[in-house]
C-alpha cells in the first residue's frame, strides 16, 4: 500500500512541478518582453509630446504648453518642467506625489533629447527626457512607469489564475492513473499476497477497470494460474486416489504377515513380521496423514463438531501422554485458566494437540518440562504447548509448517516424517483458528493453537456438515 | 457365531475368512452389495461384516435397506476411507462399529468379540464394578476406590488405568492391538506418533505385577498385548 501510495503522490508532484515551472517560464517571458515594449512605447510617448510641446513654445509661449498639458489627462505620474534661459521657472507641473522641484534635471541640448530615469520615494521610476528651446528655454517632460506595472501585475495575475486551472486541469491524468492503473495494480498485489501467504489457491487477478494492457495481463495470468491450478488438482486428485488405493493392498499385505507370525515358530522369522507390521503403521499414518493434511488445505475435511469444553478435551490427552513423558523423565503438566466450549471435531482437535505433544516429547530433553496451556479470552482460546527443548531457529519458523519438512532439530533418530505440524495447522484452519509458534523468552518452543470461541452458526467452520 | 461377510477384495476375503474360521465362527462371504442385502435378509446372523465400497451397491446403502426391513444383527463397517465423516455416516445409518483398512486381524476379532458381548447383555445395565469371574487369583477390586487389593497390598489406579485394566481383564488371553485399547480405553481413533499405548501398560505393568513370577499383561511386538490370568497365593 505505501509503495504504490508513493507512485501516486510521485506522478502528482511530477505533474504539478511541470505544469508550474511552464506557466512560470511563460510568464516571466511575457513579463520581460511586455515591459521592454513599454518602455520603448513611453520613450516614444516622451520624445512625441516634447516635440509638440517645442512647436507650441516656438508659436504662442509657455501658456500654450500649459494649455495642451492641461488638455490631456496627465493628472497621474508625469511631469513637465519649463526653465528660461537663466534658470527661472516658467511652468512646473506635477502630479500628486511627486514634487516637480526636488527631481534633478539632465542638461539639454537643442533639437536632440537627453534621457534621465529617476527612482521615486514612493518606488516607481521616473523617465525623464529634455531638450533645448529656441529662446535658450529649456523644457523636461517625464513620466513614471507605475501604469506600466499595473499593466504587467495584470498580466501576471491573469497567469497566476491559468496556471491554477492548468494544474487543476493536469489533475485529470493522475485522477485517470489511479482509476485505470494504480487501483488494478493495487488488487494485483492484494490477489498475489493472497495466493502467496492465504490458504486460497482459488483468487485471480481482477483488472476489469484497468486500461487494456493490465486488462490483457490479468487475463494471460489468470489463464496460467488456472492452467498450473488445474494439473494441481489433477497431481492431487490422482495423489489421494493412490493414498486410497494403497490401503487395500496393505491390508491384504498385513493380513499375510499376521499369519505368518502368528504360525512361524523361529524366532528371526517372527522378528521380520513384526518389522513388517511396523513398517505397514508407519505407512497407514503417512497415508492417512497426507490425506487429512490435504483435506485441510481444501477445506474439504469433514469434521463431526460437537459443542465440547476444551478443558475436557486437554485433560483427556494430557491424560494420554503421561506415561510416555514419565517414560522419557519428562514433566508433563496442564494449566487451565478458565475453560471454553467450542464447536470441534473432538478426533482432530486432540490429533492436532496429540501432534504437538509428539514433537515436544521428541525434541525436550530429560528431566524436562512439556506444558499445556489453555488461555481462555473474551472471543478465543489459546491451547498453548510450551516444552524447554532448544526452540525453534528463526530460520526453521516458516518452513516447520510444510508438508514433509523437518526442523533442523530433528535427527535421523526423532520419529516422526514432517506431516505432523502441516496438519496442526490444516485442523486449525478447517475450525476457523489458526497455528503457530514463539520461542519463549527462557527458551524452549511454545506451539500453540488459536480457536474462535463464539457457537454462533455464523462461525460454524466448516462449510460441509 | 454366524457372520455375514460382505468384501470384493478376493485375498482379503480369504484372509478373513481363514482367521474367523480358525477361531471357530461360521462365516458366509459375499462379494456385492445386492447379494449382501438379499443374504442379510434371508437368514439370521449374530454378526455382520460391511465393506464400504463394492460394487453395485455401497455398503452404507446396504445396511440402510437392511435396517429399514427390520434387520436387526450388529454391523460393523470396513472402510478405506478413513475420514471421521465417513464413521459417523456408517453409525448413523445403523452401523455399531467400523473399522479402517488395513487392520490387524487381532483387532477384527476383538471387535467382533466385543460388539457380540454388548450386544448380547444390551438390554441388562453393564455392571459399573469390574465382575471378571476370571479374575486371577487373590485379586479384589474396588471400582469406588478405583483400587486393586492383591496379597495384601492396595493398589490404587488413575481413572485411565482403571479403564485400561477393566479391558484387559474382559479380554484376558485375548491378543488386543493398541488401536483397540486406544479407542476403548481413551476414546482415540488416530495413530499417535508417540508410544503412548506402551508407556502407558508399561506404567500398569509395574504396579500390578509381583516381584518375582510372570507378569500380568504381556506384550506381543507387532500384535498387541495380553492379559494373563497368573493365579497368585
Amino acid at each position: 500500500m505505501i509503495n504504490s501510495n508513493s507512485s501516486l503522490w510521485r506522478v502528482s508532484a511530477m505533474v504539478l512541478s511541470i505544469v508550474v515551472l511552464a506557466v512560470s517560464m511563460m510568464c516571466w517571458l511575457t513579463s520581460w518582453l511586455l515591459s521592454q515594449s513599454l518602455g520603448t512605447i513611453s520613450r516614444a510617448v516622451i520624445e512625441d509630446d516634447l516635440g509638440e510641446y517645442s512647436v507650441l513654445y516656438e508659436k504662442g509661449g509657455v501658456e500654450m504648453i500649459r494649455s495642451l498639458y492641461e488638455a490631456g489627462s496627465h493628472q497621474k505620474y508625469h511631469v513637465l518642467r519649463v526653465l528660461d534661459a537663466k534658470g527661472a521657472d516658467l511652468l512646473s507641473m506635477q502630479s500628486e506625489g511627486i514634487v516637480a522641484q526636488n527631481i534633478p534635471l539632465p542638461p539639454v541640448s537643442l533639437g536632440m533629447t537627453t534621457w534621465k530615469t529617476t527612482p521615486m520615494s514612493n518606488g516607481d521610476l521616473l523617465l525623464l527626457g529634455g531638450r533645448g528651446l529656441k529662446d535658450g528655454a529649456r523644457i523636461w517632460f517625464g513620466r513614471t512607469d507605475r501604469e506600466d506595472r499595473q499593466i504587467l501585475s495584470g498580466v501576471q495575475r491573469q497567469f497566476f489564475l491559468s496556471a491554477i486551472f492548468t494544474a487543476v486541469i493536469s489533475m485529470l491524468p493522475v485522477l485517470w492513473f489511479v482509476r485505470r492503473v494504480l487501483c488494478p495494480v493495487r488488487s494485483f498485489i492484494e490477489s498475489a499476497r493472497i495466493l502467496t501467504e492465504g490458504d486460497r489457491l482459488d483468487e485471480r487477478l481482477r483488472g476489469n477497470d484497468g486500461i487494456a494492457e493490465l486488462r490483457e495481463f490479468a487475463r494471460a495470468l489468470n489463464t496460467s494460474l488456472d492452467r498450473v491450478a488445474g494439473l494441481t488438482e489433477e497431481l492431487e486428485a490422482a495423489n489421494d486416489q493412490l493414498a486410497h488405493e494403497l490401503r487395500t493392498p496393505l491390508a491384504r499385505v498385513r493380513g499375510n504377515i499376521d499369519v505368518v507370525l502368528a504360525h512361524y515358530g523361529e524366532d528371526a522369522g517372527r522378528e521380520a513380521a513384526v518389522l513388517s507390521i511396523e513398517e505397514i503403521e508407519r505407512s497407514t499414518a503417512l497415508i492417512q496423514a497426507i490425506l487429512a493434511v490435504r483435506a485441510g488445505d481444501t477445506r474439504s475435511m469433514r469434521l463431526h463438531l460437537e459443542a465440547l469444553s476444551l478443558k475436557g478435551l486437554l485433560t483427556d490427552i494430557c491424560e494420554l501422554y503421561t506415561a510416555a513423558a514419565e517414560q522419557r523423565e519428562l514433566c508433563l503438566e496442564l494449566l487451565v485458566t478458565g475453560d471454553a466450549t467450542v464447536l470441534v471435531d473432538r478426533q482432530r482437535m486432540q490429533q492436532a494437540v496429540s501432534n504437538l505433544l509428539d514433537n515436544a516429547l521428541a525434541y525436550t530433553p530429560p528431566k524436562g518440562l512439556v506444558t499445556v496451556l489453555l488461555d481462555v479470552e473474551p472471543d478465543h482460546a489459546t491451547i498453548h504447548v510450551r516444552d524447554t527443548g532448544p526452540g525453534v531457529s528463526e530460520t526453521d519458523h516458516g518452513r516447520i509448517w510444510r508438508r514433509f519438512m523437518r526442523g533442523s532439530a530433528a535427527s535421523a533418530n526423532t520419529p516422526g516424517i514432517g506431516l505432523g505440524l502441516s496438519l496442526v495447522k490444516a485442523v486449525a484452519h478447517v475450525h476457523r483458528g489458526e497455528a503457530g509458534v514463539d520461542n519463549q523468552p527462557e527458551g524452549g518452543a511454545d506451539f500453540w493453537i488459536r480457536l474462535p470461541t463464539s457457537l454462533d452458526a455464523s462461525s460454524k467452520p466448516v462449510p460441509g456438515l | 457365531m454366524t457372520i455375514l461377510f460382505a468384501e470384493d477384495d478376493p485375498e482379503l476375503a480369504r484372509q478373513v475368512l481363514t482367521a474367523m474360521r480358525g477361531q471357530g465362527h461360521a462365516i458366509t462371504l459375499c462379494v456385492s452389495g445386492t447379494q449382501a442385502l438379499s443374504l442379510a435378509l434371508n437368514r439370521e446372523w449374530d454378526m455382520i461384516l460391511m465393506d464400504v465400497s463394492m460394487p453395485g451397491m455401497d455398503g452404507f446403502e446396504v445396511v440402510k435397506r437392511y435396517r429399514a426391513s427390520g434387520g436387526v444383527a450388529p454391523v460393523i463397517f470396513i472402510t478405506a476411507r478413513a475420514e471421521v465423516a465417513d464413521r459417523v455416516a456408517g453409525l448413523a445409518i445403523g452401523g455399531d462399529d467400523y473399522l479402517t483398512k488395513p487392520f490387524a486381524m487381532a483387532e477384527l476379532s476383538a471387535r467382533v468379540e466385543a460388539l457380540h458381548r454388548r450386544f448380547k447383555r444390551a438390554p441388562a445395565a453393564v455392571p459399573a464394578v469390574i465382575s471378571n469371574p476370571l479374575l486371577p487369583q487373590g485379586w479384589r477390586l474396588d471400582s469406588v476406590k478405583r483400587s486393586v487389593t492383591m496379597g495384601g497390598r492396595t493398589i490404587e489406579l488413575q481413572p485411565r488405568e482403571w479403564s485400561l485394566l477393566d479391558v484387559l481383564l474382559n479380554n484376558e488371553g485375548r491378543v488386543l492391538t493398541k488401536s483397540y485399547l486406544l479407542d476403548e480405553v481413551w476414546n482415540i481413533r488416530f495413530d499417535p506418533g508417540t508410544n503412548v499405548v506402551d508407556a502407558a501398560v508399561f506404567r500398569l505393568r509395574k504396579k500390578l505385577d509381583p516381584a518375582d513370577g510372570p507378569s500380568h499383561i504381556e506384550t506381543r511386538r507387532g500384535e498387541g498385548y495380553v492379559f494373563h490370568r497368573h493365579d497368585q497365593l
